[in-house]
Order: structure tokens, then C-alpha cells, then sequence
């Protein structure tokens, strides 16, 4: 058995375990659609202006940036909300996951 | 050659109008997607097309698949149901097939016949380049790949007609 350490006082880690808490709870997460060679152009813009209620332009081009780029910020919201818009990208087809914001 | 074409109809409602033989092949379709819904097996590639991942994470992605597993699966579930109503209630009209999709169930029409070329294309391995082969009529694979072609002409067709004109397609209603 291992010696007995001293009781650590409370209040060190109290103030600790609070901030960490709270950044995580502030910190927004990243929305992100994959390129995948299945889903038409057209169906990915019309599940962008469906889904988040994008003008055609915006939805056209965060496409492309799928398209061209293989990956695009579609949104940004705190977790849950994130969590949602990922569950319905996927309730359409659509390859998405969540990530947090770094910073 | 198909003869599909879709036109709007009362109250936000779109009419697909087919040929007969096009009606018997749309007709199959939900049972194919409902046996591989009906036993979800995550080893299987159309499964995991169908459910992909939401985090890299092992911990954060088990917790998703509990939150929002199930209403995912109800989701496509009520496309299967929405798809196989409107085909099943369809009318037989001046020699076309003719299927109404009410306003309030296209989307999740859409996202049937979405699913149904996630299914096909996961299984027929299509990746950038499937696109620029050509087209083998003696290919076991055959059937498969025209009926992939054409459900993604039906899906352009169902996006241009509700009015989300998508690249390069003039608006349905200037």
C-alpha cells in the first residue's frame, strides 16, 4: 500500500477544475463536411440552404470548398447545437463531423 | 431510355411522372435499403456509409451514437416510409406512371433516393473516376450502375424542380 499523502487543500484545484470547465463550455466547435465522390454538387447546395438556410451564392460556395479543397466549415455552435447539425448532415448523406475550436 | 419528368403540382406538391417499367423498378427499391437498415451491422461498408462517424474520438463518437443514433435510423426511416406511400399511391395517367410527393414529405423523399445511391455507389465502389468509364452492358454490375445513373438524374430533376437550382441550371421559376 502506498504511503498516506497529505490531504490536498480544496481550494488549489477548485478554481482549476471551474476554468477548465467553463472554457470547454465556451468554446464553439467546427461543423465540417467531407468531399465524397457519391453526392451530387447539386444535392450538397441543396441540403447546405436547407439545412442552415444559406443563400444559393453561400451554399454554392462553401460546396465548391468541399469540392476543391476536400473539406469545408459549414458552421460553428456550441456542442450540442453542433452535435444536431451533424446528426441531420448525416440524416441527409452527408460525410460530417464535429471539431473543436482550437484557441 | 426513361421517360421521367417532373412537374409541380397542388399545393407544393412535385409529380414524377415515369414509364411503367421505371414505376416496377422505384416499386423495389425500399426493400433493398430496409434489409440492410433492419440489421445495422457496422461491419458492413454500406452500414457505415449510411452512419458514418461524427467524432475521431472513440468515447466522444459511442456517446453521439446514444444520443442520436436512434432518431438518425428513424430518419431514414421515414424516407423509406415516405418514398414507398407516394410510389404505392401512384396513378396511371395518359400512358405515364404518375407519383405526387407531398410538400411536407420531399425532403425526406430526397434523401431516400440519396440513400439508395449511397447504397449503390458504396457497393459499387464508385470514387472520382467511376464517372469517366464507360458504361458495361455485359458487366454482372450493370444493373446496378444504371440504376445509380438514373436515380441521380431522378434527384437532379426533384432539386431543379422544387426551385434549388444548384450549378449551373437556369431557376425553375424565373
Amino acid at each position: 500500500m502506498p504511503p498516506r499523502q497529505p490531504a490536498q487543500p480544496i481550494t488549489t484545484e477548485k478554481p482549476d477544475a471551474i476554468t477548465e470547465t467553463k472554457t470547454e463550455i465556451d468554446r464553439l466547435w467546427n461543423v465540417i463536411v467531407w468531399n465524397d465522390p457519391i453526392n451530387l454538387m447539386s444535392y450538397v447546395t441543396f441540403v447546405f440552404q436547407k439545412l442552415f438556410g444559406y443563400s444559393l451564392p453561400t451554399a454554392t460556395k462553401l460546396m465548391l470548398e468541399v469540392h476543391n479543397d476536400g473539406r469545408s466549415i459549414v458552421a460553428a455552435a456550441e456542442r450540442e447545437k453542433a452535435e444536431y447539425y451533424v446528426g441531420r448532415l448525416h440524416s441527409f448523406g452527408l460525410q460530417a463531423t464535429l471539431e473543436k475550436q482550437v484557441g | 431510355m426513361g421517360l421521367l419528368k417532373v412537374r409541380p403540382g397542388k399545393n407544393g406538391s412535385l409529380i414524377v411522372g415515369i414509364s411503367r417499367n421505371e414505376a416496377i423498378v422505384l416499386r423495389a427499391l425500399p426493400r433493398r435499403l430496409r434489409e440492410v437498415l433492419n440489421r445495422p451491422d457496422f461491419r458492413n461498408e454500406v452500414v457505415r456509409r449510411l452512419f458514418p462517424p461524427a467524432y475521431r474520438e472513440e468515447e466522444r463518437e459511442d456517446e453521439y451514437r446514444r444520443l442520436l443514433g436512434e432518431d438518425l435510423m428513424e430518419r431514414k426511416s421515414r424516407g423509406i416510409d415516405a418514398f414507398e406511400a407516394s410510389v404505392s399511391a401512384a396513378e396511371f395517367k395518359k400512358g405515364l406512371v404518375e407519383i405526387t410527393i407531398p410538400q411536407e414529405t420531399f425532403d425526406s423523399w430526397l434523401a431516400f433516393v440519396n440513400d439508395m445511391r449511397l447504397l449503390l455507389g458504396t457497393e459499387l465502389d464508385v470514387d472520382e473516376d467511376f464517372y469517366k468509364q464507360p458504361f458495361e452492358s455485359r458487366s454482372p454490375k450493370a444493373g446496378d450502375e444504371a440504376l445509380y445513373h438514373y436515380l441521380s438524374w431522378l434527384e437532379e430533376e426533384l432539386i431543379h424542380a422544387a426551385g434549388f437550382e444548384g450549378l449551373g441550371r437556369p431557376p425553375a421559376n424565373p
